[in-house]
């Protein structure tokens, strides 16, 4: 599929939509939106522990590019750190790679390998599944 | 389907190991045979290259087609996209795999 110039590739759906600041009685703030591509660069440089010319390469974008996203990912953790906002993970140009899917019931993700049509959960059969994709964009 | 499942012992209701290479065992499920069996990862120890060798053996030994886990790392993520390899991922390590996963 073609895709728009600097559209990031991410490998995994996220686990969570977003975070929640615990035991902050103040007013709730304003959440703070890490998009996509701003999740991976932190989850490959920091969790992964990948150089930033190797994370690039996995997201299929530029080193300098790689660099301003993780730039404004680290700003917005701080954010998020420092003045307890709730934190959501949402939109972006960044691509799943690969087609991805989510069970309303047993909650498991599971991807689509061999392309087939998806009708139902493949662990618990229930038919409510989601596809990942166009709902993260 | 055969599907590999990282867990933390041998025992009949293991939860799930948080990393996949370095799981000291494997639950092997298969759907069409109603069948389970768990193995020991010899490469959970490994220095280097763990993440391949257990890839490996779990593909061309153990005949999976299918990865859950709650986490898989890098390079088994990146192998099992380019095998085609069935994944998927679940939140719930405490999960009672066998209900879910074997037939009724
Ligand atoms: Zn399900």
């Amino acid at each position: 599929m073609a895709r728009p110039r600097q559209t990031s590739i991410v490998q995994i759906p996220p686990r969570v939509k977003g975070f929640i600041p615990f035991a902050y009685y103040g007013k709730v703030r304003e959440p703070i939106k890490l998009n996509l591509e701003e999740y991976e660069a932190i989850r490959l440089l920091d969790y992964e522990d990948l150089s930033q010319t190797q994370a690039a390469e996995f997201m299929d974008i530029s080193r300098p590019t790689l660099t301003r996203i993780y730039d404004r990912a680290r700003k917005k953790m701080a954010l998020v750190l420092t003045e307890a906002h709730q934190l959501l993970i949402e939109g972006g140009k960044a691509l799943l790679e690969g087609e991805w899917y989510e069970c309303s019931k047993c909650r498991c993700r599971f991807n689509n390998p061999q392309s087939k049509p998806v009708a139902a959960c493949i662990v618990c059969d229930n038919p409510d599944v989601t596809r990942l994709n166009s709902c993260m964009q | 389907m055969r599907i590999a499942i990282p867990v933390r012992e041998a025992a009949e209701d293991s939860g799930l190991s948080l990393k996949f290479s370095r799981s000291p065992w494997f639950l092997i499920i298969d759907r069409e045979k109603n069948t389970r069996e768990t193995i020991r990862n010899p490469y959970a120890e490994e220095k280097v290259m763990a993440g391949s060798r257990i890839f490996n053996m779990l593909i061309n030994e153990m005949k999976v087609d299918t990865f859950m886990a709650f986490e898989l790392g890098l390079k088994v993520q990146q192998m099992a996209v380019k095998n085609k390899i069935q994944l998927i991922i679940t939140d719930n390590t405490e999960l009672n795999l066998k209900d879910k996963l074997l037939k009724h």
